[in-house]
């Protein structure tokens, strides 16, 4: 008994000091390099948003190489996975931080993931660049110095789609979402702004199908029973797909104006199943960019994206290529890499992103990226899925919150 | 007496290492102290107790969320919530064990698993409460706490004083009543072992100190999420048990080491994680069942064995 | 919340709906239930075998979607999971059959996370669709509604697997020596019959009905990482209310649930999973063996 007390802990020990010193061999700073940190989920249900906007980021970053780099010094993007888990996003945020002494994060895919981050980022005093997830909390109520967005958050989103269906003559609606809190916040967006311009619209029923549902039967006979005149939906992705799929053979679409997230994901997904006449809306489809802001830019990144990876580039591979040239921009406005200063210099500054010039709020740091919504269509150039018509484009500062509204809401958050 | 010297060694590592290690190993060395508690806690139902629970992060993620909620929606201070946490975990241990202690084996791992998950879905939708599945976020840290060195030395601190209650429990005559249980129920009746209540205390003790490193973890990442409760955080004390040997009272902490310390150097290289940990995972319940503690500890003994000369082990 | 109109025709679609989910839940429950009754093992990994399945068959629809090979995916796709299921019981399963819970528990999570990277690997992150295959693309009209064919024939299944397991297990020799080794496998091994074969048939067969769930689904819905756990816990609580080891039990279990759901959503959307999670622990409370199952000795 005595004698395997002494060894375990002689094992005990040798386990510590081996832990241990792996770790401090670990740390080594490279003096040339710069590293941008990239918190992304790409294990996961929502692995294909991800994989784009790591895609997207490297051929920004790719991009600042081979210009010479940032004041002289080149870039290394550092890419970790949360796995959709806000204890893994907020480690491997803080890894990137302390121990890789990354000069500023890009954002993860899943909300609650951003909110981990966010509190992590702001901790250390770091820019955190969100590029797809988008719950206005993290922007608004709970929005600090150091968080930043280029896309369009769930109360721009929401208020522009509200906005828009506002012309039409539809007075009772439905809402159907994903039941967490992306998509309970979101609709809560949209229901505002539409009662606010329609007073006569009506909201007549809420349905939370759980994220990743495979059968939607039983909501599909809930709305048809229900009668609406349209419905609003947040559901994306696959159970976007699903749900299309499943409510075409019932007539739904002919019975009622759908409204969802049909983004180039979804209707690629969706192919020759995609229904004509529903209305989507998105953060950036290249078709409707290619129209509303053509640019060279914008030709050299789609073609890249095709090349490299033989797809068409979503708006998330957009987006993150977006918060990598406006952090760039930044480090070259206030010549450093000073989180500090590049934080001074993001605030209120306009930068070209692919989707046209913006500017940054300079109080809450939101760009003022925007919606857009159109038609889904079939259209000859493109055989092999739909893509829309008749799009417009909402910019976010038209529909966000004003200043004095998000000071309130702060106000509340903290006390 | 020198198994002590290496625990009185140990805790003066854990001590002084600050004084050589990097930031970020700091905030590594916080979580490991963090985790180990989580995972030395369910030992006392997995390993002393023979009790497989499925569903240990309930009292992980009612931990975090006492801490949480009485901070952001009472306004209390969190060293409250820091004590309410063990009481609120140690309520619902009792409630829940109440119930899975009558069941066995298989049964018993299913019971806890699905009150988990029944957990889980409520604090995942009762969003005026929890905040749903976002989670509460922002919990500020006290100035004294918040250098994450200064926070290092609470959390040790904490979890060495669990640790060392934990070590009375399994070391008393409870303790070993409760693995007389484990190894043969009728013999434990026969001596007039009542095990249905020695377990279910067995078990609220276990929740009580798990919803304290719950608590504790809220505390250092500054937010709870409904994650904690979901029934893949369960499967993490379970195979950090099995990783360091679940027979030894350090073989749990021993086995968060190893987790977090491969996790680390496999994700610098890798985005395939899960898949490493897959092969790790499968080649250990494989081939070395009795953990890395009870693998070291056999080779160690081979060795000794051979130099002297084959000793008989008394063990 | 929502305004419902208590019609018939509403009534007998929410059934059918109802049903359409029970049926999926039931191929897959089967399976596992299958598994548990023989080998005594809750095999973690039978969501994986679920993907994996509508992985394969969407890899062989849209090599040509056009034709019919939909049906050609159906006829093949469960064989090769089969097959791979067989492989990771020979190499994997057979190992563990005497050891403890937890490692047999352990064992299967592990499988859980290879095989979904494995997938990643394979097939990337994409969400694939498939459509509905000819001639099941047009609805039916029940009544003043309509309802769509493919889920019929999704009801179809149900009745038609549990036909055929009662087949296997009560009129056919191995199914004898299956209903053997459920009531004493140490006896039938004593007796000097192959207990592995067994252990080994019964496993392909339920990652069969495992990448045949996944299969019959995919045309419903998307294809895409993370359909494994998603479809695990929902299974593992039918089978669990219905009793782990009985067929009966499942299928009780699955129309239960599905039932459960359908009305559940209509009339508390929000409350529907923690019902089902409630409906779990009261059964395990006053029945933990299950509705069907039979107490373990």
């Amino acid at each position: 008994m005595k004698k395997t007390g002494i060894l375990k802990a002689i094992g005990l020990v040798f386990l510590v000091s081996m832990f241990l010193t792996c770790f401090s061999l670990n740390s080594y700073a490279a003096e040339k390099v710069v590293k941008l940190g990239m918190v992304e989920d790409v294990t996961g249900m929502a692995a294909l948003l991800g994989v784009a906007g790591v895609e997207g980021a490297k051929i920004a970053v790719d991009e600042i190489n081979t210009k010479g780099g940032l004041l002289g010094r080149k870039i290394q993007l550092l890419v970790r996975d949360a796995g959709l888990k806000p204890d893994v996003g907020a480690r491997e945020a803080r890894e990137l931080i302390v121990r890789e002494k990354v000069a500023a994060l890009l954002g993860p895919v899943s909300s609650a993931v951003l909110l981990a981050v966010s509190e992590v980022a702001k901790e250390h005093g770091v820019v955190l660049i969100a590029h797809t997830s988008n719950t206005e909390r993290a922007f608004w109520e709970k929005g600090h110095d150091y968080i930043f967005s280029v896309v369009p958050n769930t109360y721009i989103e929401g208020s522009a789609v509200g906005e828009y269906m506002s012309k039409f003559p539809y007075k009772r609606y439905m809402i159907l979402g994903p039941d967490y809190e992306f998509g309970h916040i979101q609709a809560a967006a949209f229901e505002k702004r539409i009662k606010q311009l329609r007073p006569d619209v009506e909201i007549i029923g809420k349905l939370w199908p759980k994220l990743g549902e495979k059968d939607f039967s039983a909501y599909i006979t809930a709305i048809l029973n229900a009668k609406p005149d349209a419905v609003y939906s947040n559901l994306w992705g696959g159970d976007l797909v699903a749900f299309t799929k499943q409510a075409k053979p019932y007539g739904l679409f002919e019975k009622v104006k759908f409204i969802a997230l049909y983004d180039v994901d979804v209707l690629q997904a969706l192919g020759k199943d995609a229904v004509e006449g529903v209305i989507g809306y998105e953060r950036g489809p290249f078709f409707a960019i290619r129209k509303l802001a053509p640019s060279k830019r914008f030709e050299a990144f789609f073609n890249r994206y095709r090349n490299d990876t033989g797809k068409f580039p979503s708006c998330w591979a957009i987006m993150a290529y977006d918060a990598v040239w406006a952090w760039a921009q930044a480090v070259s406005k206030a010549k450093s890499f000073d989180s500090e200063k590049v934080m001074k210099a993001l605030k209120g500054m306009k930068f070209d992103s692919l989707r046209g010039p913006v500017y940054i709020h300079p109080y809450h740091n939101q760009a003022n990226v925007g919606s857009y919504i159109g038609e889904v269509a079939w259209d000859p150039n493109f055989p092999y899925f739909a893509i829309w018509k008749d799009f417009t484009y909402v910019p976010g500062d038209r529909v966000w919150r004003s200043e004095e509204e998000i000071k309130e809401l702060r106000q509340k958050a903290t006390k | 007496m020198i198994y002590r010297f290496g625990i009185i060694l140990l805790i003066l590592i854990l001590l002084f290492i600050p004084v050589f290690a990097t930031p970020y190993m700091i905030l590594l060395l916080t979580e490991l102290v963090l985790l180990s508690l989580f995972s030395t806690s369910y030992n006392l139902i997995f390993g002393y107790g023979g009790m497989v629970s499925f569903g240990h992060a309930a009292y992980f993620g009612l931990g975090a969320y006492t801490l949480a909620i009485a901070v952001k929606k009472y306004g209390l201070s969190p060293f409250v919530g820091l004590i309410l946490a063990p009481l609120i975990g140690g309520i619902f241990a009792l409630i829940i064990g109440w119930f899975c202690v009558r069941t066995v084996r298989l049964y018993f791992a299913l019971l806890t698993l699905a009150f988990s998950q029944l957990f889980y879905t409520i604090v995942f939708q009762w969003y005026d409460f929890t905040g749903g599945s976002d989670g509460i976020h922002g919990i500020v840290r006290p100035e004294v706490l918040s250098p994450s060195l200064n926070f290092y030395y609470f959390s040790l601190g904490i979890v060495i004083i669990c640790m060392v209650f934990l070590w009375r429990i399994i070391e008393s005559p409870f303790g070993w009543s409760l693995r007389a249980i484990r190894e043969n129920v009728e013999r434990a009746q026969f001596l007039g072992i009542n095990d249905r209540l020695y377990r279910l205390i067995a078990f609220i003790l276990s929740g009580c100190f798990a919803a304290v490193a719950g608590a504790l973890y809220t505390f250092f990442q500054r937010w709870a999420s409904p994650d904690l409760l979901f029934w893949t955080t369960s499967a993490e004390p379970v195979l950090m048990c099995i990783l360091g040997g679940m027979f030894n009272f350090f073989g749990p902490a021993v086995g968060t080491m190893l987790f977090i310390f491969l996790r680390q150097v496999i994700t610098d290289y890798t985005l395939y994680w899960p898949f490493v940990l897959g092969m790790i995972l499968l080649f250990l319940v494989l081939f070395i069942p009795q953990g890395i503690t009870g693998f070291v500890g056999d080779i160690l003994r081979k060795i000794t064995k051979n130099y002297s000369g084959g000793v008989k082990n008394a063990s | 919340m929502t305004s419902i109109t208590w019609g018939v025709d509403t009534i007998i679609l929410l059934i059918l709906s109802g049903l359409t989910k029970a049926s999926l839940l039931f191929i897959v429950a089967a399976g596992l239930s299958l598994v548990f009754g023989v080998l005594r093992i809750i095999n973690l990994a039978h969501g994986s075998f679920y993907m994996i399945g509508a992985f394969i068959a969407a890899s062989i629809v849209t090599r040509n979607p056009e034709g019919p090979s939909f049906w050609f995916a159906i006829a093949i796709a469960p064989f090769i999971v089969a097959i791979f299921g067989w492989i990771i019981e020979l190499a994997v399963l057979r190992r563990i059959y005497r050891s403890e819970h937890i490692v047999q528990l352990l064992a299967t999570y592990a499988l859980i996370l290879i095989l979904g990277d494995v997938v990643r690997m394979i097939w990337g992150a994409e969400y694939i669709s498939i459509s509905f295959p000819q001639p099941l693309t047009k609805p039916v009209s029940i009544m003043d509604s309509y309802f769509p064919s493919y889920n019929l024939f999704v009801i179809a299944w149900a009745p038609l697997i549990a036909l055929f397991l009662w087949w296997f297990v009560y009129k056919t020799g191995i199914g004898c020596l299956v209903r053997a080794a459920v009531s004493d496998a140490e006896m039938l091994d004593a007796l000097g019959i192959n207990i592995q074969r067994i252990f080994s048939i019964v496993f392909t067969i339920g990652a069969f009905l495992a990448a045949l769930g996944g299969i019959i689904v995919s045309p419903m819905g998307s294809i895409g990482l993370g359909m494994d756990l998603e479809i695990l816990i929902e299974a593992f609580v039918v089978a669990v209310i219905g009793g782990l080891g009985s067929f009966a039990g499942a299928l009780l279990g699955s129309v239960i649930i599905g039932l459960m759901h359908s009305f559940g959503i209509t009339i508390a959307p929000r409350m529907a999973m923690a019902f089902i999670f409630l409906a779990m622990v009261t059964v395990l409370i006053i029945r933990p063996w299950g509705i069907f199952g039979e107490k373990e000795r």
